[in-house]
């Protein structure tokens, strides 16, 4: 994968840079869903019985997921 | 791809997209993630996201708010009383709209100043997330002080007590502008030592700010360049910690860095992206 009119230094710069936006990434998609599943369990009335469901179904890794950031 | 990484990716595409991906449907059964689809667009229809966005004039907030949320502009009507402070519509990707409550920071003139401080009142407590744009340079912050300690933070605190407003961000913009200016522009972002340099003075002005506005968290605080698309992940990151149980409503489309990058680097990113992100 390389690129004539790039560094080595700057390929390096910029494998860096994409890291850290996967990271980002990861960080956003990890705190958007524990706000999700945390605003299901709180609706209660037409969301219990699914946060039920989905908590049933995605349990093995539910509460993990729930005290990252709530 | 496994069983967790695909749930996780598939709650977070419902959020944006308000679909249900097929690998969500395979975990969750096929009338589970209907009734998912379901709630998650009645909710977003009767109960938006709403972001407030106050600073002065000429600190960034359009540019911030069009590269944070990449959404399209549908309505702008002017809040009552002034020309200045506006109610605006975004659409979002997966329907439904986002409302924005544009706001022009105070200091413009003592009139202005009332009007503005009332529509503050009455707004900020309705919102999902409060984002108060100024640029990141210590000589501006004397007024932006007062703004917090006299208006912004009592607003918020509404039946809210004394302590920290969980809902407020402080967006420190224009940081590429900061000395010394070594911008790569090849890579569209800072060299080593003007990165250093910006994270030292934003720093810097957190514990200053943080310090003397009571209620006012560090961690609420981020720096950031809109024009540059630098670190646009990291305020977001810092507006879903501020938004709560809403934070999954807002839209997370923030604006590539690399686009404003020279080709070759486009080129490189491209490649890179497809072999290590599947695309």
């Amino acid at each position: 994968m390389s690129t004539v009119q790039l560094t080595s230094a700057e390929e390096q710069r910029i494998i860096e840079m994409l890291r850290k936006e996967d990271r980002d990434r990861i960080e956003v998609i990890l705190r958007t869903a524990s706000a999700l599943l945390s605003w299901l369990a709180d609706a209660v009335g037409l969301a219990a019985d699914l946060y039920r469901k989905i908590r049933n179904v995605a349990g093995e890794f539910w509460q993990a997921l729930r005290s990252l950031f709530y | 791809m496994d069983k967790r990484t695909s749930f996780l990716r598939g709650i977070f595409e419902l959020t944006q997209s308000g679909k249900a991906s097929d690998g969500l449907r395979e975990i969750l059964g096929n009338e589970t993630a209907q009734q998912l689809e379901t709630l998650v667009s009645h909710e977003r229809a009767t109960n938006p996201p709403k972001v407030a966005v106050i600073g002065k004039a000429g600190v960034g907030k359009t540019t911030t708010i069009n590269n944070l949320f990449s959404a399209e502009l549908k309505v702008s009507h002017a809040l009552r009383g002034t020309s200045e402070a506006h109610h605006k519509e975004y659409g979002l990707r997966g329907g439904g709209v986002m409302h924005v409550i544009d706001m022009p920071g105070l200091g413009e003139g003592i009139a202005e100043d009332k009007v503005f401080e009332e529509i503050y009142r009455e707004e900020l407590p309705k919102v999902d997330v409060v984002l108060y744009v100024m640029q990141a340079d210590e000589r501006l912050l004397g007024e932006d002080q007062r703004i917090f300690t006299d208006v912004v933070l009592p607003a918020m605190r509404k039946g809210n007590g004394s302590g920290k407003v969980k809902q407020l961000v402080v967006g420190l913009n224009k940081v590429d502008l900061m000395e010394p200016r070594q911008w790569n522009t090849k890579l569209n972002h800072p060299e080593p030592e003007m990165a250093d340099t910006i994270a030292r003075r934003c720093r810097d002005i957190t514990k200053r700010l943080a310090g003397q506005v009571p209620g006012l968290a560090a961690e609420s605080i981020n720096f950031y360049s809109a024009d540059r698309r630098y670190r646009l992940d990291d305020l977001m990151i810092t507006l879903i910690g501020a938004a709560g149980k809403a934070a999954w409503k807002l839209p997370k489309d923030t604006a590539d860095p690399f686009e404003l990058a020279a080709p070759e680097v486009q080129e490189f990113v491209r490649k890179w992206r497809a072999e290590n992100q599947g695309g």
